[in-house]
């Protein structure tokens, strides 16, 4: 009995350090959580509902940050949620999002398909709703900031194109099959005629992830030896995982590159490891999103499709990126 | 013999299982409106032949007669609705449902016939009209939720639901062994109710005030057979107790001849709440004590308290005049306390490894070194002690499963042995396995007390018991009830008086 | 009936040998890459990261247990190693407390199971949601750059000739044996999914023994930490995701009873080597991901399946 007792209050005590040491990490989540609770009486405040499809994903925590800093310098109230990749709690989400009555919502889409009542629920409510970053098959929204996955496809598709000799072998790595991003980018590879352009050895997902990304530079590296050129991968995560299989198979000629525009992507375009990174430009559309979100919020017409540029970064302009 | 009288008659049931006789031919009958008890010591085959005529189990041979009919029930819902209820001992009510739900479990009154929407009033209404009938109301209500209720007023509710059945006949399995005197009473004026509504009772009862005071008949089961059915009011606790031991004294054991010695265990009184009370014991060496009692006396709770399996909330433990603190079986066991369960699968036996490991795992400190295995000395040690206890196996590589009961037994003893106990306490030894291996492990405890190891045998076998122990302690209802000493042990009766009528001391 | 029991081991031992040869005769024939060095070196390195997790899991699964955290505790590991390697601490500092992080939480699991009386899986699913939540909070959603050279080493460098993941694969494969198979630790968890009464009543210390099969889970995740990080040069707090199941799967197909008490890390080596062998060949085959899920689940079926009709056999 006592040595149970022991032992609950040990995992308690275990589970309060930890909620104390995480808040110290994530600023501002917990003065998130307290606006939640407020949200109600500050009628004169705009409230603008945010849901992310994914903060665990570092591009979407940066867009995210972006519009938490923007929220701030608007003074508008930002209710922060994020969707963890589930589709079903983004729609959940929408759903708390209309019955606390905020004024207006910020949709970062988990799925094309599956985050469409996000948008219908809001028409309903009356609520208008911009979409930021992500495509949402259902256009009956507000208005649209970012950029389409396909256009970055394209960029890459092309730089591709311009690089290599044409008839290269390549292989793709490729995203989640069936999301948005992977779906896009795929198509943004068609439009430009990069499939036709090179000879594709192969095409396998590797959802996202470095690691698995780097099993499948691995096994091609063996397959096809000397015969591959490049590895196009739909984004820097599994551009940087390929590179790390690259180096070790001692294969600097096999040409990489990705999207996003990470960290440790820039650094390796400007190391002359990879050749080129997409980078979506996560603060301009944040920003760009809040702003367009209170003025719907404020009855002001705004414009339905908001594009925010790629950027191709290479080794002539990655010191731009690098901050 | 099939008189009108009798509501439901048996004849010639017959039961094996495993090849072992477990009924062999027993007669018995009931008159609507008597109270019929059904003795018998443990394993006499009381509960087969309840679970026979409740269609649980089949029969091999024999017919069942229900109302003039010959009746063979495939399942308890056929009996049910035939009209044969059973009150079991351990009951299981569904804790979330209502009085009513339960009652009118998988009958339910649809307030639409078709759909599934069930009609409560309907059920709750019904559901009164019958504790109305038997007075019950101001103990129960049909909306109480099964989980709030006592354990008597669950059997309240499993009464009012046979009745709900028109039950012509109700087993009753021991219903008083959790109650107190109060609900005794409660419980007494509703089987006089059920009486004048003609329905007969079936009354399994080990508690002979309890026949006397309130049965009409009683019959008794021996070893399968059945002895003998006599009206109460022509009969004696004296005669029913011989029916029930009946066969003469145990041959066949062989001579304990060790002389008795210091004492060397001292078990001063021990306590556990609600399961045993001020238990004082003492084994000497070269001594076999016998437990006797009935199942859920409290002996094997004592003896795993006594190893430190069990918790234990006061008592003390003294080994050779010197207190030690047992609180794992690890304790225990470095004080050469051992002990070897009654259920070999439940806390014997390691069923999916092998012999040796079976035999080693008690014995790690013997065979290992800085915690790393000796195995060559692992196998010689099991095979050694394996070999001396005859145990019939090709290797000691085979899993533990593929021996029979003795050999497992044999198993067991032998892990027990190399932990070289000072006091050796086994709990039903012999159960379960045959006449062969029996003897084996009487000569095995014999030897044992030779060498001057005290011995704790519970037992449920009164020939056993009588046949082996020096001293037979006697616990009923978590107490210690007796203890016969030398030539007195050769009574059965006494003994049996002892555990039946445990709770007036 | 000893003899059956043998020919149903020897079977299924065999049975899962066969799997494997199957595999490499079949793929030699059907891509000329596959028995080249570089790409065995590939298999090797690329089984390690689950080899060395399924060692800890068959423990814990002996004990009738199972870990759910191992994926989340690697991922603890490694966005803590990355965090302090950016602050360029001592490398050798980084991976001990990265390791003892993971150990902390296989402790709380240990103790939570055995002292508290949780079940496994649910005590292991929550600090499976705790250590995913602490990483991602940690790390705050973003993974670390590893540079630190003699970490990436565990990773991506060679000691004499072998890759350095598989020579800590070899070593934690061998502890593991040994400790299984020679200690008193080893034969008390076979006895505690055996039966743990019995264990109990023979005097084994249970809980302490259980506890200790899940801090043992722990340090393994804690390595794999290391290693996965080293590997992909990075901290990521998504590192590890369901790595768990691959774990429960190589530890399944080796022949390791879900119950408790009976298989053996020999069967969970054949079984992770089965599933990188898999995962390799239809990668060289480029085959669809899609399928490669539907073959791996069958694989589990019919060595699940091979297990159950041996195991008839005995009784």
């Amino acid at each position: 009995m006592k040595k149970r007792m022991v032992g609950t209050i040990f995992a308690v005590l275990l589970a309060a350090a930890m909620t104390v040491g995480c808040s110290g990490g994530a600023d501002g989540k917990d003065s998130k959580t307290e606006k939640k609770s407020d949200s109600g009486s500050g009628k004169d405040k705009i409230t603008v509902g945010v849901t992310m499809k994914d903060n665990s994903d570092e591009f979407v925590k940066r867009i995210a940050n972006a519009i938490e800093a923007e929220g701030k310098k608007e003074d508008v109230k930002i209710l922060m949620n994020d969707a963890q990749g589930d589709v079903n709690k983004q729609v959940s989400d929408v759903e708390n999002m209309i019955a606390q009555g905020v004024d207006v919502i910020i949709l970062n889409a988990q799925d094309m398909e599956g985050s469409s009542p996000c948008v219908t629920q809001a028409k309903e409510a009356g609520i208008p709703l911009i979409v930021c970053n992500t495509d949402v098959s259902n256009t009956d929204y507000t208005g649209f900031v970012g950029c389409t996955d396909q256009e970055s496809g394209e960029m890459l598709a092309k730089w591709f194109m311009d690089n290599l000799p044409k008839g290269s072998n390549v292989c793709i790595i490729e995203g989640p099959m069936g999301q948005a991003g992977q779906v896009g980018r795929m198509e943004g590879f068609k439009s430009a005629g990069m499939l036709d352009y090179f000879n594709v050895l192969a095409t396998q997902t590797a959802n996202w992830k470095r690691d698995e990304a780097m099993t499948l530079a691995e096994d091609w590296v063996t397959t096809y030896g000397d015969k591959l050129n490049a590895i196009i991968c739909e984004n820097d995560d599994m551009a940087m995982g390929a590179l790390s299989a690259c180096k070790a198979a001692g294969r600097d000629d096999i040409v990489i590159g990705g999207v996003d525009g990470i960290d440790d992507a820039l650094e390796a375009v400007k190391n002359g490891e990879t050749g080129v990174s997409i980078v979506q430009d996560a603060e301009g559309q944040g920003t760009t999103a809040v702003e367009m979100a209170v003025k719907a919020a404020k009855g002001e017409e705004i414009p339905y499709d908001t594009r925010i540029p790629f950027k191709e970064c290479t080794s002539d302009n990655v010191d731009e990126f690098l901050k | 013999m099939a008189e009108e009288k009798h509501i439901l008659w048996t004849s010639g049931i017959s039961k094996s299982f495993a090849g072992v006789k477990v009924l062999d031919g027993v007669e018995l009958n009931i008159i609507p409106g008597e109270v019929h008890a059904l003795m018998g010591e443990n394993g006499a085959g009381k509960s087969t032949l309840m679970k026979i005529i409740m269609g649980i189990y089949t029969k091999d041979s024999g017919q069942i007669y229900f109302e003039g009919k010959d009746c063979d029930f495939k399942s308890p819902k056929d009996a049910l609705e035939a009209g044969i209820s059973m009150i079991h001992q351990e009951l299981s009510p569904i804790p979330e449902m209502t009085v009513s739900e339960n009652v009118f479990l998988g009958r339910e009154q649809k307030k639409v016939k078709g759909l599934p929407f069930v009609d409560k009033k309907e059920l709750n209404k019904r559901t009164q009209i019958l504790l109305e009938e038997y007075e019950l109301t101001q103990y129960i209500t049909p909306n109480m939720k099964m989980k709030d209720l006592n354990i008597a007023q669950i059997q309240m509710v499993e009464i009012i639901k046979a009745i709900s059945y028109h039950s012509k006949v109700i087993i009753m399995d021991e219903p008083t062994s959790s109650l107190s005197e109060k609900e005794t009473v409660i419980l007494y004026r509703i089987i006089d109710t059920l009486k004048k509504n003609q329905v007969g009772i079936i009354y399994i009862s080990h508690r002979m005030e309890e026949v006397f005071e309130l049965a009409d008949r009683v019959s008794v089961l021996r070893d399968g057979k059945f002895i003998g059915c006599e009206t109460v009011a022509n009969t004696s606790r004296e005669i029913l107790i011989n029916m029930m031991v009946g066969r003469e004294l145990g041959s066949g054991y062989p001579k304990n001849s060790a002389e008795v010695g210091e004492v060397l265990l001292e078990v001063k009184d021990f306590n556990r709440k609600g399961v045993f009370e001020d238990i004082n014991l003492k084994v000497r060496s070269g001594e076999i004590v016998g437990m006797a009692g009935l199942v859920g006396a409290g002996r094997s709770e004592v003896m795993r308290a006594l190893v430190g399996y069990d918790k234990l909330d006061s008592g003390k433990v003294f080994m050779q005049g010197k207190e030690i603190i047992i609180k794992h079986p690890k304790d225990a066991k470095q004080n050469h306390i051992i002990m070897a369960p009654e259920d070999r699968k439940e806390m014997g036996l390691l069923l999916c490894r092998s012999i040796k490991e079976n035999v080693s795992i008690q014995n790690m400190d013997r065979i290992s070194r800085a915690s790393f295995v000796n195995k060559a000395k692992e196998k010689k040690i099991c095979s050694d002690i394996t070999k001396q206890m005859n145990t019939k196996m090709n290797s000691i590589n085979d899993s533990v499963s593929s021996l029979s009961g003795g050999n497992q037994q044999k198993v067991v003893l032998s892990k027990c042995l190399l932990s070289e106990p000072k006091v050796l306490i086994l709990d039903e030894p012999t159960r379960g396995i045959d006449v062969g291996a029996k003897a084996a492990i009487y000569d095995i405890m014999v030897k044992l007390t030779e060498q001057g190891i005290g011995i704790i045998m519970i037992s449920s076998e009164m020939p056993e018991l009588i046949g082996m122990s020096n001293r037979v302690v006697v616990m009923s209802g978590g107490h210690i009830t007796g203890e016969i000493e030398g030539e007195e042990a050769a009574s059965q009766q006494t003994i049996l008086k002892l555990a039946l009528g445990g709770k007036e001391k | 009936m000893t003899q059956k029991k043998d020919i149903g081991k020897i079977v299924r031992d065999f049975g899962l040998a066969a799997v494997v040869l199957l595999i490499i005769i079949v793929m030699s024939f059907l891509s000329e890459s596959f028995l080249t060095t570089n790409n065995i070196t590939n298999i090797l390195r690329q089984i390690s990261i689950n080899g060395v997790l399924a060692v800890g899991m068959t423990f814990v699964v002996l004990t009738g247990g199972i870990d759910l955290s191992v994926g989340s505790l690697v991922a603890v590991t490694s966005v803590i190693c990355g965090s302090l390697l950016e602050g360029e601490m001592n490398t050798f500092l980084v991976c001990i407390i990265g390791v003892a992080a993971a150990m902390a939480f296989g402790l709380l699991n240990g103790y939570l199971v055995s002292y508290v009386g949780f079940q496994p899986f649910i005590a292991t699913l929550a600090t499976m949601t705790i250590g995913r939540g602490f990483a991602m909070v940690y790390a705050d959603g973003k993974p670390y750059i590893i540079k630190d050279p003699s970490f990436i080493f565990i990773g991506q460098g060679k000691i004499a000739g072998i890759p350095t993941l598989v020579v800590i694969l070899l070593v934690i494969c061998m502890l593991g044996i040994i400790i299984l198979n020679t200690t008193t630790f080893g034969r008390y968890i076979f006895a505690i999914g055996g039966n743990k009464n019995a264990a109990r009543l023979s005097g084994v210390k249970t809980k302490k023994i259980e506890m200790l099969v899940y801090l043992l889970s722990g340090f393994c995740c804690g390595i794999v930490g290391l290693m996965l990080s080293a590997r992909i040069s990075s901290g990521q707090p998504t590192a590890g995701e369901g790595y768990e199941l691959d774990a429960i799967a190589a530890v399944a197909i080796g022949g390791t009873s879900m119950n408790g008490g009976i298989g053996s890390l020999r069967g969970t080596i054949l079984g992770f080597l089965i599933l990188g062998l898999l995962s390799n060949s239809m990668n060289l085959m480029n085959i669809d991901s899609f399928y490669q899920n539907i073959v791996k689940g069958i694989i589990i079926i019919l060595a699940v399946f091979l297990d159950m009709k041996t195991k008839g056999k005995q009784d």
